[in-house]
Protein backbone atom coordinates (compact mmCIF):
# COMPACT_ATOMS: atom_id res chain seq x y z
CA UNK A 1 0.00 0.00 0.00
CA UNK A 2 1.75 3.41 -0.69
CA UNK A 3 2.01 5.91 1.81
CA UNK A 4 0.10 8.86 0.27
CA UNK A 5 0.41 10.21 3.56
CA UNK A 6 3.95 10.90 3.76
CA UNK A 7 3.27 13.76 0.67
CA UNK A 8 2.79 16.89 2.06
CA UNK A 9 -0.41 18.26 1.53
CA UNK A 10 -2.60 15.14 0.69
CA UNK A 11 -5.03 13.81 2.50
CA UNK A 12 -5.81 10.46 1.56
CA UNK A 13 -9.30 8.64 2.33
CA UNK A 14 -8.26 4.96 2.24
CA UNK A 15 -11.99 4.11 0.82
CA UNK A 16 -11.99 6.56 -1.74
CA UNK A 17 -8.48 6.12 -2.95
CA UNK A 18 -9.72 2.38 -3.79
CA UNK A 19 -12.48 3.52 -5.45
CA UNK A 20 -10.81 5.75 -7.71
CA UNK A 21 -8.32 2.43 -8.25
CA UNK A 22 -10.91 0.37 -9.06
CA UNK A 23 -13.16 3.05 -11.45
CA UNK A 24 -9.77 4.26 -13.67
CA UNK A 25 -7.99 0.56 -13.46
CA UNK A 26 -4.91 3.26 -13.07
CA UNK A 27 -2.06 1.56 -11.21
CA UNK A 28 -1.06 2.50 -7.51
CA UNK A 29 2.03 3.74 -8.67
CA UNK A 30 0.45 5.86 -11.09
CA UNK A 31 -1.56 7.54 -8.74
CA UNK A 32 0.94 8.51 -6.51
CA UNK A 33 2.45 9.86 -9.32
CA UNK A 34 -0.17 12.19 -10.45
CA UNK A 35 -0.79 12.88 -6.36
CA UNK A 36 3.12 13.30 -5.78
CA UNK A 37 3.22 15.68 -8.81
CA UNK A 38 0.45 18.08 -8.10
CA UNK A 39 1.41 18.07 -4.73
CA UNK A 40 5.18 19.25 -4.99
CA UNK A 41 4.60 21.44 -8.41
CA UNK A 42 6.73 23.87 -7.07
CA UNK A 43 9.37 21.53 -5.54
CA UNK A 44 10.16 19.90 -8.99
CA UNK A 45 10.17 22.97 -10.72
CA UNK A 46 11.62 25.80 -8.32
CA UNK A 47 10.95 28.55 -11.39
CA UNK A 48 7.15 27.93 -11.51
CA UNK A 49 5.09 30.16 -10.45
CA UNK A 50 2.64 27.64 -9.82
CA UNK A 51 1.74 25.77 -6.81
CA UNK A 52 -0.66 22.67 -6.32
CA UNK A 53 -2.31 20.48 -3.71
CA UNK A 54 -4.37 17.04 -4.56
CA UNK A 55 -7.61 15.80 -2.50
CA UNK A 56 -9.93 13.24 -2.92
CA UNK A 57 -13.46 13.83 -2.82
CA UNK A 58 -15.55 10.90 -3.61
CA UNK A 59 -14.65 9.18 -6.69
CA UNK A 60 -12.96 12.41 -8.01
CA UNK A 61 -9.38 13.16 -7.87
CA UNK A 62 -9.01 17.14 -7.32
CA UNK A 63 -5.98 18.66 -8.78
CA UNK A 64 -5.35 22.18 -7.06
CA UNK A 65 -3.36 24.51 -8.91
CA UNK A 66 -2.90 27.94 -7.70
CA UNK A 67 -0.55 30.85 -9.70
CA UNK A 68 1.05 33.69 -7.83
CA UNK A 69 0.25 36.97 -8.53
CA UNK A 70 3.03 38.34 -7.74
CA UNK A 71 6.11 36.21 -9.63
CA UNK A 72 6.12 36.31 -13.65
CA UNK A 73 4.45 38.81 -15.35
CA UNK A 74 3.80 36.15 -18.18
CA UNK A 75 1.75 34.26 -16.08
CA UNK A 76 0.17 37.20 -14.58
CA UNK A 77 -1.27 38.35 -17.82
CA UNK A 78 -2.46 34.92 -18.70
CA UNK A 79 -4.43 34.38 -15.57
CA UNK A 80 -7.29 37.38 -14.79
CA UNK A 81 -8.36 35.43 -11.97
CA UNK A 82 -6.17 35.18 -8.78
CA UNK A 83 -5.82 31.44 -8.44
CA UNK A 84 -7.20 28.54 -10.64
CA UNK A 85 -9.11 24.95 -9.56
CA UNK A 86 -8.57 22.29 -12.17
CA UNK A 87 -10.25 19.15 -11.54
CA UNK A 88 -9.99 16.15 -13.80
CA UNK A 89 -12.96 13.47 -13.49
CA UNK A 90 -12.15 9.99 -13.75
CA UNK A 91 -15.00 9.53 -15.79
CA UNK A 92 -12.63 10.72 -18.95
CA UNK A 93 -10.22 8.07 -18.07
CA UNK A 94 -8.04 9.42 -16.52
CA UNK A 95 -5.07 7.26 -17.61
CA UNK A 96 -4.96 8.46 -20.84
CA UNK A 97 -2.95 11.38 -20.83
CA UNK A 98 -4.11 12.16 -24.70
CA UNK A 99 -7.93 12.46 -23.51
CA UNK A 100 -6.93 15.40 -21.22
CA UNK A 101 -5.56 17.45 -24.37
CA UNK A 102 -9.25 16.79 -25.75
CA UNK A 103 -10.82 18.11 -22.59
CA UNK A 104 -8.87 21.18 -22.07
CA UNK A 105 -9.34 21.80 -25.47
CA UNK A 106 -12.31 22.63 -25.01
CA UNK A 107 -11.38 26.20 -23.73
CA UNK A 108 -10.60 27.06 -27.07
CA UNK A 109 -13.43 28.74 -29.38
CA UNK A 110 -14.62 25.71 -31.81
CA UNK A 111 -11.74 26.98 -35.41
CA UNK A 112 -8.71 27.07 -32.58
CA UNK A 113 -9.69 23.49 -30.86
CA UNK A 114 -8.39 21.47 -33.57
CA UNK A 115 -5.28 23.14 -34.19
CA UNK A 116 -4.09 23.17 -30.29
CA UNK A 117 -5.67 19.50 -30.01
CA UNK A 118 -3.03 18.20 -32.69
CA UNK A 119 -0.24 20.45 -31.81
CA UNK A 120 -0.47 19.55 -28.09
CA UNK A 121 -0.67 15.68 -29.33
CA UNK A 122 2.39 15.79 -31.53
CA UNK A 123 3.99 17.55 -28.65
CA UNK A 124 3.28 14.53 -25.88
CA UNK A 125 4.62 12.25 -29.02
CA UNK A 126 7.42 14.46 -28.54
CA UNK A 127 7.84 14.43 -24.94
CA UNK A 128 7.55 10.21 -24.75
CA UNK A 129 10.03 10.06 -27.40
CA UNK A 130 12.41 12.20 -25.29
CA UNK A 131 12.03 9.81 -22.82
CA UNK A 132 9.44 11.43 -20.51
CA UNK A 133 8.01 9.45 -17.66
CA UNK A 134 4.57 9.14 -17.53
CA UNK A 135 4.93 11.72 -14.48
CA UNK A 136 6.98 13.90 -17.19
CA UNK A 137 3.85 13.48 -19.73
CA UNK A 138 1.24 14.55 -16.92
CA UNK A 139 3.42 17.49 -16.07
CA UNK A 140 4.13 18.10 -19.68
CA UNK A 141 -0.44 18.55 -20.11
CA UNK A 142 -0.62 19.82 -17.08
CA UNK A 143 1.37 23.05 -17.82
CA UNK A 144 -0.89 22.97 -21.17
CA UNK A 145 -3.81 23.42 -18.88
CA UNK A 146 -2.98 26.50 -17.57
CA UNK A 147 -2.88 28.27 -21.30
CA UNK A 148 -6.29 29.62 -19.96
CA UNK A 149 -9.11 29.14 -17.48
CA UNK A 150 -12.36 28.05 -18.84
CA UNK A 151 -15.55 25.59 -18.28
CA UNK A 152 -14.79 22.59 -20.37
CA UNK A 153 -16.61 18.85 -20.11
CA UNK A 154 -14.84 17.61 -17.28
CA UNK A 155 -12.08 19.96 -16.89
CA UNK A 156 -13.01 22.34 -14.76
CA UNK A 157 -11.62 25.61 -13.90
CA UNK A 158 -13.14 27.86 -11.19
CA UNK A 159 -12.52 30.41 -9.52
CA UNK A 160 -11.06 30.52 -5.79
CA UNK A 161 -10.08 33.28 -3.29
CA UNK A 162 -7.17 31.38 -2.11
CA UNK A 163 -5.96 27.70 -2.35
CA UNK A 164 -4.54 26.90 0.78
CA UNK B 1 2.95 44.96 -28.23
CA UNK B 2 3.40 42.65 -25.67
CA UNK B 3 5.16 43.18 -23.43
CA UNK B 4 8.82 41.58 -23.37
CA UNK B 5 9.94 39.69 -20.33
CA UNK B 6 12.88 37.44 -18.90
CA UNK B 7 10.85 34.67 -20.61
CA UNK B 8 10.25 36.21 -23.67
CA UNK B 9 13.84 37.00 -24.26
CA UNK B 10 14.45 33.63 -23.75
CA UNK B 11 12.16 32.31 -26.21
CA UNK B 12 13.28 34.63 -28.47
CA UNK B 13 16.81 33.72 -28.08
CA UNK B 14 16.04 30.03 -28.93
CA UNK B 15 14.60 31.18 -31.87
CA UNK B 16 17.45 32.93 -32.82
CA UNK B 17 19.83 30.43 -32.47
CA UNK B 18 17.83 28.12 -34.36
CA UNK B 19 17.18 27.99 -38.42
CA UNK B 20 15.13 31.07 -39.11
CA UNK B 21 13.78 29.63 -41.70
CA UNK B 22 12.16 26.24 -39.92
CA UNK B 23 11.62 27.50 -36.61
CA UNK B 24 11.50 25.09 -33.73
CA UNK B 25 8.03 23.50 -32.56
CA UNK B 26 6.79 24.20 -28.98
CA UNK B 27 8.60 20.99 -26.76
CA UNK B 28 11.69 21.93 -28.26
CA UNK B 29 11.25 25.60 -27.46
CA UNK B 30 10.70 24.54 -23.99
CA UNK B 31 13.74 21.94 -23.86
CA UNK B 32 16.27 24.74 -25.29
CA UNK B 33 14.75 27.69 -23.18
CA UNK B 34 14.19 25.62 -20.00
CA UNK B 35 10.85 27.03 -19.49
CA UNK B 36 7.62 24.92 -18.88
CA UNK B 37 4.73 23.81 -21.53
CA UNK B 38 2.48 26.33 -19.31
CA UNK B 39 4.75 29.20 -19.86
CA UNK B 40 5.93 28.52 -23.48
CA UNK B 41 2.63 28.50 -25.02
CA UNK B 42 0.88 31.16 -23.84
CA UNK B 43 3.79 33.59 -24.87
CA UNK B 44 4.05 32.07 -28.26
CA UNK B 45 0.49 32.77 -28.38
CA UNK B 46 0.68 36.69 -27.68
CA UNK B 47 3.72 36.47 -29.92
CA UNK B 48 1.92 35.39 -32.89
CA UNK B 49 -0.97 37.33 -32.19
CA UNK B 50 1.37 40.25 -32.52
CA UNK B 51 2.20 39.81 -36.03
CA UNK B 52 6.14 38.63 -34.19
CA UNK B 53 5.85 34.92 -34.68
CA UNK B 54 4.42 32.80 -37.29
CA UNK B 55 3.04 29.35 -37.01
CA UNK B 56 2.27 26.35 -39.61
CA UNK B 57 2.58 22.29 -39.90
CA UNK B 58 5.33 20.33 -40.82
CA UNK B 59 5.01 18.99 -43.80
CA UNK B 60 5.54 15.12 -43.57
CA UNK B 61 6.17 13.35 -46.47
CA UNK B 62 3.52 10.13 -46.13
CA UNK B 63 5.29 8.48 -49.53
CA UNK B 64 8.90 8.82 -48.07
CA UNK B 65 8.00 6.90 -44.95
CA UNK B 66 4.67 5.17 -43.22
CA UNK B 67 3.44 8.20 -40.83
CA UNK B 68 5.00 6.99 -37.42
CA UNK B 69 4.31 10.27 -35.46
CA UNK B 70 1.68 13.12 -35.43
CA UNK B 71 2.89 16.22 -37.53
CA UNK B 72 4.43 18.98 -35.74
CA UNK B 73 3.74 23.23 -35.73
CA UNK B 74 6.90 24.81 -35.96
CA UNK B 75 7.09 28.38 -34.61
CA UNK B 76 9.24 31.58 -36.20
CA UNK B 77 9.74 35.01 -36.41
CA UNK B 78 8.01 36.46 -39.22
CA UNK B 79 10.42 38.63 -41.03
CA UNK B 80 9.94 42.23 -39.26
CA UNK B 81 9.40 39.87 -36.22
CA UNK B 82 13.20 38.87 -36.52
CA UNK B 83 14.43 42.28 -36.52
CA UNK B 84 12.21 43.05 -33.91
CA UNK B 85 13.71 40.74 -31.48
CA UNK B 86 17.01 41.07 -32.26
CA UNK B 87 16.76 45.09 -31.73
CA UNK B 88 15.15 44.46 -28.48
CA UNK B 89 17.27 41.57 -27.34
CA UNK B 90 20.25 44.17 -27.59
CA UNK B 91 18.99 47.05 -26.18
CA UNK B 92 17.81 44.39 -22.79
CA UNK B 93 21.63 43.34 -22.88
CA UNK B 94 22.64 46.66 -23.47
CA UNK B 95 21.16 47.66 -19.86
CA UNK B 96 22.13 44.87 -18.32
CA UNK B 97 25.99 45.73 -19.05
CA UNK B 98 25.05 49.32 -18.30
CA UNK B 99 23.41 48.05 -15.17
CA UNK B 100 26.72 45.69 -14.15
CA UNK B 101 29.10 48.33 -14.66
CA UNK B 102 26.84 50.66 -12.70
CA UNK B 103 26.12 47.69 -9.86
CA UNK B 104 22.86 48.70 -10.07
CA UNK B 105 20.02 46.85 -11.98
CA UNK B 106 16.58 48.36 -12.85
CA UNK B 107 15.06 45.18 -14.46
CA UNK B 108 13.41 46.86 -16.77
CA UNK B 109 13.65 46.72 -20.68
CA UNK B 110 12.04 49.23 -22.56
CA UNK B 111 10.64 47.79 -26.09
CA UNK B 112 12.12 50.58 -29.38
CA UNK B 113 9.90 52.99 -30.58
CA UNK B 114 7.95 51.93 -34.04
CA UNK B 115 8.45 48.02 -33.57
Amino acid sequence: MIEFRSIPGVDLDTANFRSVCSKTGLRTDQIEHLVRTISTYREQDPQSSFSGKATFFDDELNLFISADDESFADHKILFSLPSSTLTVSWRRQVAAIDTWINAICMIFPHGERRRYQEEWRAELCCCREAGASWLGQVRYVLGLALFAPGTAFQVRFKRRRAVD
Amino acid sequence: MPRMTEQTERIFRALLSSDLGEGLHGFELGRQSGLPSGTVHPILARWEKAGILESYWEDLDADAAPQTRPRRRYYRFTPDGAEYARVTLAAADNIRRRAAGSGHFGGVVPIPDGM
